[in-house]
């Protein structure tokens, strides 16, 4: 599953601290995250998602295989 | 508050126990090569869990989550995977056991810091790796 974090989140000026602040996480899962080396749980999806006003197909490109 | 000092307390219980345990019964003779290297592992735990330790309090303090999910897949995964090659190992030492006169209380100590050590090591090439499941 990739993912457009990083993207988003230099569009909407915010640094990873903030993102990890709004959605309750370490830091460290959202350089996860943005790496491609973590899946979050649907729950973390949505909250990043609604950080961004966005959809979670819109935020998560997911692979068919 | 508790979760942060709790690892610390357990890693330094365990060193000084094993500190006197090993030192206590010999002291007119000079502790053995392996005795040093269980040492040796005991203080790299005591180092990793200060180090764990003292990121939680600095998550605290940056007012981050201590723990979150991220961090307890990891723990688990690395629970189940270390749980696994601990079931091998006690199988392995007690196959050495009954081929050689290695004393029980070096099988018990090679049992135990292996199955911590495997724990730690399983936790930190998850943590190097990845979680993408």
């Amino acid at each position: 599953m990739k993912n457009r974090i990083k993207e988003l989140r230099a569009k909407n000026s915010l640094t990873q601290n903030e993102l990890a602040l709004k959605v309750s996480v370490r830091r460290e899962t959202i350089v996860f995250l943005e790496k491609g080396k973590y899946n979050p749980s649907l729950k973390l999806a949505y909250d990043i998602s609604k950080v961004f006003n966005l959809k979670i197909e819109e935020v998560f490109i997911f692979n068919d295989e | 508050m508790r979760k942060i000092f709790l690892p610390i307390f357990i890693i330094t219980f365990s060193l000084v126990i094993s500190g006197i345990t090993l030192f206590q019964s010999k002291q007119s003779i000079e502790p053995s090569f392996l005795e040093y290297v269980f040492v040796g592992i005991l203080i790299i735990f005591f180092v990793l869990g200060l180090y764990f330790s003292l990121e939680r309090i600095q998550n605290k303090k940056n007012v981050f989550a201590e723990e979150d999910e991220l961090f307890r897949k990891i723990s688990e995964k690395a629970s189940s995977v270390s749980y696994y090659f601990s079931l091998l190992l006690w199988v392995i030492l007690i196959c050495v056991q009954n081929n050689t006169y290695l004393d029980i209380k070096w099988i018990f100590l090679i049992g135990i810091i292996g199955m911590a050590s495997m724990y730690v090591f399983s936790w930190l090439i998850i943590k190097s790796l990845g979680f993408e499941e």
